[in-house]
C-alpha cells in the first residue's frame, strides 16, 4: 500500500496527518476492513506532583483498572492505523516522605490516541501513537480546582498473542504512555515546570466479532 | 567524548525534577511553640453553625474558601446540624444581624469575633470542641450591609483560628490580621496554612464525639 511505504521512513510530520485522515475519513473500500478490539487491565502511573512543604511528598494515582477500545484498520501494509480510546479509574493519594499516605480524591483519565501498528514477528505487534489526555477528578478541588486542561500524550504498546490465544482473537498487551502534567492551580501556587508522568498498563486484549 | 558528555547533560536536564515553589512568605501560627491542626484522620472537621440568621451560610462559605487554599486535600470541613457531634461550634455572641447583601464600600469594623480552645489538664490536647463567637459591634452605628460585609471577613478570620492559625498575622493585607481590610485570604495566609498542615502538631484534637 502506498501510504505504508511512505510511512516506513518514520516521518512523523507526514505520518500523523495521513494516519488521522485515514482514520477519520476512511474510504468505502477500507470500511469493511475495520476491526474492533477491547482491552482490560490495570495501570500504574508515576508521580503527578512532587512538592515539599516542611518535608517532601508525592501525589500519585493508585493502580487503576483500565479499559481501552481500539478501532483498527486491517490493511495489508506494514503499518496499520488505529484509534484508541482509553479510560482508567483510580484514587489520588498523597505519599508523605515519612511513609504515610492519604487518599485525597478520585481520578479518572480519558485518553484518545491515533496510532500505527506493525507486526514485528509472528504473534507480536507493536504500536506507536499520539493523542490527548484529560484528567477527570471526582472533586474539582486542590490541584484540580481551576480545571485540569488537556495534555498531549505519546504512547507505545506491544501485544503478544500466542497461537492458541490468537485463534480466539486474544492477546496480552502492555501499553506505555507519557505526558506532561501541570494544572492552573499548581501554576498559581508557583509551579513553573510540568512534571513528566509515565503510565504503564498491562492487560488482555480481545478482538470483537469474527476475524 | 565531549559530545557524549553534552548529550548526557542534556538528558539530565530534560529529566530534572521540576522545582517545588518555596513557601517562605509565612507568619507564625503556633502558641508558645505549640502547634495545633486537625489531623487527616479527623477530616472532615464538623462545624456546627448557630441556626439563627445566616450563620450557616457564613460558615459554609468560609469553609469553602479555606479549603480552596490547599492543594493536596489537607483540610476539609462540613457543616453539621447537631452541636453534640461537632468539632467546632460557632455561635452569635449576642444579637443576630439581618441577612442582607454585603456593602461593597470600604471595610469597616462593624463586627468582631473570638475563638477559644480548651486544653486538657496535661495541656497536650483539646478537651472539648473549639468554640467561636461572632459579635456585632454596638459602639457605632453601621448599616446592615456594612455589618454583612464585616461578617463575611470576620467569619473567615475566626475559622482560620479554628484551623489552627493561633496567632494574628502582622501583615496588613492578610485575612488573619486583626483589622484586615481584605475579604479573602492572601498568598501569605495560604502559604501559612499550607505550612501549618505539614507541620507535626504538638496539641491533639478534642476527643471524637
Amino acid at each position: 500500500m502506498r501510504v505504508a511505504s511512505r510511512l516506513g521512513g518514520w516521518s512523523v510530520s507526514v505520518a500523523i496527518p495521513v494516519m488521522a485522515a485515514l482514520t477519520v475519513y476512511p474510504s468505502n473500500r477500507l470500511t469493511a476492513q475495520v476491526s474492533l478490539h477491547v482491552a482490560a487491565g490495570a495501570r500504574y502511573s508515576s508521580t503527578l506532583v512532587h512538592d515539599s512543604i516542611v518535608a517532601p511528598f508525592d501525589l500519585r494515582p493508585t493502580v487503576a483498572p483500565t479499559l481501552a477500545v481500539t478501532v483498527l484498520e486491517e490493511t495489508r501494509g506494514t503499518w496499520t492505523p488505529d484509534v484508541t480510546a482509553d479510560i482508567s479509574w483510580s484514587g489520588l493519594r498523597r505519599h508523605d516522605s515519612g511513609g504515610g499516605s492519604t487518599r485525597i480524591n478520585s481520578l479518572a483519565t480519558l485518553a484518545v490516541t491515533v496510532g500505527l501498528r506493525r507486526q514485528l514477528r509472528a504473534g507480536v505487534s507493536a504500536r506507536v501513537g499520539v493523542g490527548a489526555l484529560k484528567y477527570l477528578p471526582g472533586d474539582a478541588t486542590g490541584i484540580f480546582r481551576d480545571g485540569s486542561g488537556v495534555a498531549v500524550l505519546g504512547a507505545a504498546a506491544v501485544d503478544w498473542a500466542p497461537p492458541a490465544a490468537a485463534r480466539r482473537g486474544l492477546a496480552l498487551t502492555v501499553r506505555y504512555d507519557a505526558h506532561r502534567f501541570l494544572t492552573t492551580a499548581l501554576k498559581t501556587a508557583g509551579f513553573t515546570e510540568p512534571h513528566l508522568v509515565h503510565r504503564v498498563a498491562v492487560g488482555l486484549r480481545a478482538r470483537l466479532g469474527a476475524p | 567524548m565531549k559530545r557524549n558528555l553534552a548529550l548526557g547533560a542534556l538528558m539530565l536536564a530534560a529529566c530534572t525534577e521540576p522545582a517545588a515553589p518555596a513557601r517562605t512568605s509565612t507568619y507564625a501560627f503556633d502558641v508558645g511553640g505549640d502547634v495545633f491542626r486537625w489531623p487527616s484522620d479527623r477530616l472532615p472537621v464538623r462545624y456546627y453553625a448557630d441556626t439563627r440568621g445566616n450563620m450557616g451560610f457564613l460558615i459554609g462559605r468560609a469553609l469553602s474558601i479555606w479549603e480552596d487554599q490547599f492543594l493536596y486535600g489537607e483540610f476539609r470541613g462540613i457543616v453539621v446540624s447537631d452541636s453534640t457531634t461537632a468539632d467546632v461550634i460557632v455561635r452569635w455572641a449576642d444579637s443576630v444581624p439581618p441577612d442582607v447583601p454585603p456593602d461593597a464600600g470600604p471595610p469597616v469594623a462593624a463586627c468582631d469575633g473570638v475563638t477559644t480552645l480548651f486544653f486538657d489538664s496535661a495541656g497536650t490536647a483539646l478537651a472539648q470542641p473549639v468554640r467561636a463567637q461572632i459579635r456585632i459591634t454596638t459602639g457605632q452605628a453601621f448599616t446592615a450591609a456594612q455589618v454583612a460585609a464585616c461578617l463575611r471577613r470576620v467569619t473567615i478570620h475566626e475559622l482560620g483560628h479554628t484551623l489552627g492559625i493561633l496567632q494574628e498575622s502582622p501583615g496588613p493585607t492578610d485575612i488573619m490580621n486583626t483589622a484586615a481590610p481584605v475579604s479573602l485570604p492572601s498568598g501569605r495566609d495560604r502559604q501559612t496554612v499550607e505550612v501549618l498542615y505539614h507541620t507535626p502538631p504538638t496539641i491533639g484534637p478534642p476527643p471524637p464525639r
